[in-house]
């Protein structure tokens, strides 16, 4: 069985703990060799994360000095801020790896295009992260729509509420980290771009995976923030109309508020809701991401002495349903394709740039077909 | 107690109205207690200064009004639930609405910066219970009586139609929807065993078994 070598290059993005932690289970044909971030802090904070295997994988300040010490690596996980993501892609690219990146691929959609343009004829495999897809609700209201359950379609209602994790990764509430550059929220508005609509891709990438529909016009507003200190939008709420005349709604906020601590603690007792509830002719159709969720309180909790709401276990199904694992079958010709594409992050670049702008000039936008 | 009753009528027919009469339109999200409990609570300065307002009306079919009604009576009645909550004049709104459907998204963005959502609709399965939510965000808290999980809160992959209303279980592993957590729990169970995750013999059924007989005897 072949042995996949993985690197990771940046640590700055949430979703990362996840990968150092597990993307190479005990038992696969997956191993971890090299993890880069230019953060010394944060590199050390990966290393205490993938704990006791740590020695056996190589730590650097600098992706390109990991991309040459490792030549036979296969594969690299983009986890650093938006802004680096397409430097490092397009490295990757030149290098010949495997690409797994975080979402999203980048606010810069001149950038988007070159990376799909680098695409075409690529002979390794690109995929991004955009994990929703894998949970069996939204599996199942996808099979249901598609399968005609909800009749023609009316309107879709999807939420995408978290907490802020500027306090825990700070560099999540940099403006130019995240959206790239520095563009005021509104004209003169001491609030940026880069916050909660550019955190949350899942609204318009699974409206279009489970209607089928494109987004067509976009209104948007944004609240004052909650948070005061925070530079960049903590609240958005978007709407419009998708191909074929549905109605959508579309709340992509961080409007759960969290600890004012360094570390990840929730005070609103879930960490995330996305909220799904289908109108149609036939019937309606709802699933939040909590669909099966358990009450924790614990004096060592994450949240110590606080009820918050966690996931229930799931069962997965094959080892091609993970995410990584659905990586590996499309690079092992299992599947045609991987499960998301840049093209599914692209299409959603677009509808978050299209709700800045809406924001910016205080009007709808319609979206070019 | 005033001697003349006042009169409610609807918002259509108050904003024709020219005269000094007593009369007041049928704004009732002002007394939803939840609304209330927001009111009392921001004003003592419990959460800090509002934020947003998400404001969650859905109703079944058989309490549909007409096109009209549903508009500018009902939901005229939640745009003022959120002024009065947010306590500054509306200086933007946009409305998304279905056509020929009491169905709509709504937006409004007040001068103090506070912004309100509003999804509103009576055209569900009638298998279906109306439900209201609102929540308040504020820098320094919440208030709400939205579920923390879906809908119902408890329900997983909620699906209604005119005929039924069925709370089911979607789980990759599994070959179908589980219909509730009994149905989950038992295909959850055979599929542990099929995987070899339970350990094979009596797991202490006979012990089980006698304590409970020796308790009921």
């Amino acid at each position: 069985m072949k042995q996949y070598k993985i690197m990771i290059a940046g640590a700055a993005n949430p979703h990362i703990p996840q990968y150092l932690r597990g993307c190479a289970p005990a038992g696969s044909n997956r191993q971890l060799v090299a993890v880069s971030d230019p953060d010394p802090q944060r590199l050390a904070a990966a290393r205490d994360l993938v704990g006791a295997g740590a020695d056996a994988v190589a730590w650097y300040g600098d992706y390109h000095a990991m991309f040459d010490a490792h030549a036979d690596a296969d594969m690299v996980i983009i986890g650093s801020d938006n802004r680096d993501h397409f430097a490092m892609f397009c490295e990757a690219v030149r290098r010949k790896l495997h690409i797994f990146t975080m979402k999203v691929i980048s606010m810069d959609e001149d950038e988007c295009r070159e990376m799909l343009a680098m695409q075409a004829g690529y002979d390794r495999v690109i995929a991004t992260e955009l994990e929703l897809h894998f949970h069996p609700q939204f599996i199942q209201a996808r099979d249901m729509v598609r399968a005609g359950a909800i009749g023609e379609l009316q309107s879709v209602y999807l939420s995408n509420i978290s907490q802020s994790p500027c306090n825990y990764y700070p560099n999540w509430g940099t403006p130019e980290l995240s959206y790239g550059k520095r563009v005021a929220l509104r004209p003169g508005a001491t609030v940026f771009r880069g916050g909660a609509i550019t955190d949350h891709p899942h609204p318009y990438d699974l409206i279009r995976w489970i209607t089928g529909r494109e987004f067509r016009s976009v209104k948007a507003m944004s609240a004052t923030n909650q948070r005061s200190a925070l530079e960049v939008e903590d609240h958005a709420a978007i709407t419009g109309e998708l191909s074929g005349g549905v109605k959508y709604f579309v709340n992509p906020s961080y409007s759960n508020l969290e600890e004012q601590v360094s570390a990840r603690r929730l005070l609103w007792p879930k960490s995330l809701e996305c909220n799904l509830k289908i109108t149609g002719s036939k019937g309606y159709l709802s699933a939040d991401f909590f669909d099966r969720h358990c009450y924790v309180v614990g004096k060592n909790c994450v949240s110590p002495d606080r009820l918050i709401v966690e996931l229930a276990p799931r069962y997965w199904g094959g080892a091609d349903d993970s995410r990584l694992g659905n990586f590996i079958a499309a690079i092992e010709g299992r599947r045609a394709a991987p499960e998301c594409s840049l093209a599914d992050s692209y299409a959603a670049v677009r509808v978050m740039n299209a709700a800045y702008e809406s924001l910016w000039h205080d009007r709808e936008i319609i979206l070019d077909v | 107690m005033s001697a003349v009753k006042t009169e409610i009528i609807t918002p259509r027919e108050a904003a024709k109205r020219s005269d000094d009469g007593a009369f007041c339109p049928a704004f009732y999200w002002r007394s939803f207690p939840v609304v209330e409990k927001i009111r009392d609570l921001a004003g003592g300065g419990c959460c800090g200064d509002l934020r947003s307002l998400r404001f969650t009306a859905s109703r079944p079919r058989k309490h549909a009004v007409d096109e009209a009604s549903f508009v500018y009576d009902r939901f005229s009645a939640m745009l003022d639930g959120a002024g009065f909550l947010a306590g500054a004049p509306c200086r933007k709104l946009y409305i998304e609405k279905c056509a020929g459907a009491n169905n709509l998204f709504a937006l409004a963005e007040f001068e103090n910066g506070v912004v309100a959502e509003f999804e509103a609709n009576e055209c569900l399965p009638d298998t279906l219970p109306d439900i209201a939510f609102v929540k308040a965000n504020f820098s320094a808290g919440h208030i709400t009586n939205q579920p923390l999980v879906g809908y119902f809160n408890e329900e997983g992959l909620l699906y209604a139609d005119d005929s039924s209303c069925g709370q089911y279980i979607a789980d990759n592993a599994l070959t179908s929807l589980a219909a509730g957590p009994f149905a989950w729990m038992e295909s959850r169970f055979a599929l542990a065993v099929e995987r070899g995750e339970i350990a094979l013999g009596k797991l202490g059924c006979d012990r089980w078994l006698s304590m409970i007989a020796e308790v009921l005897s």
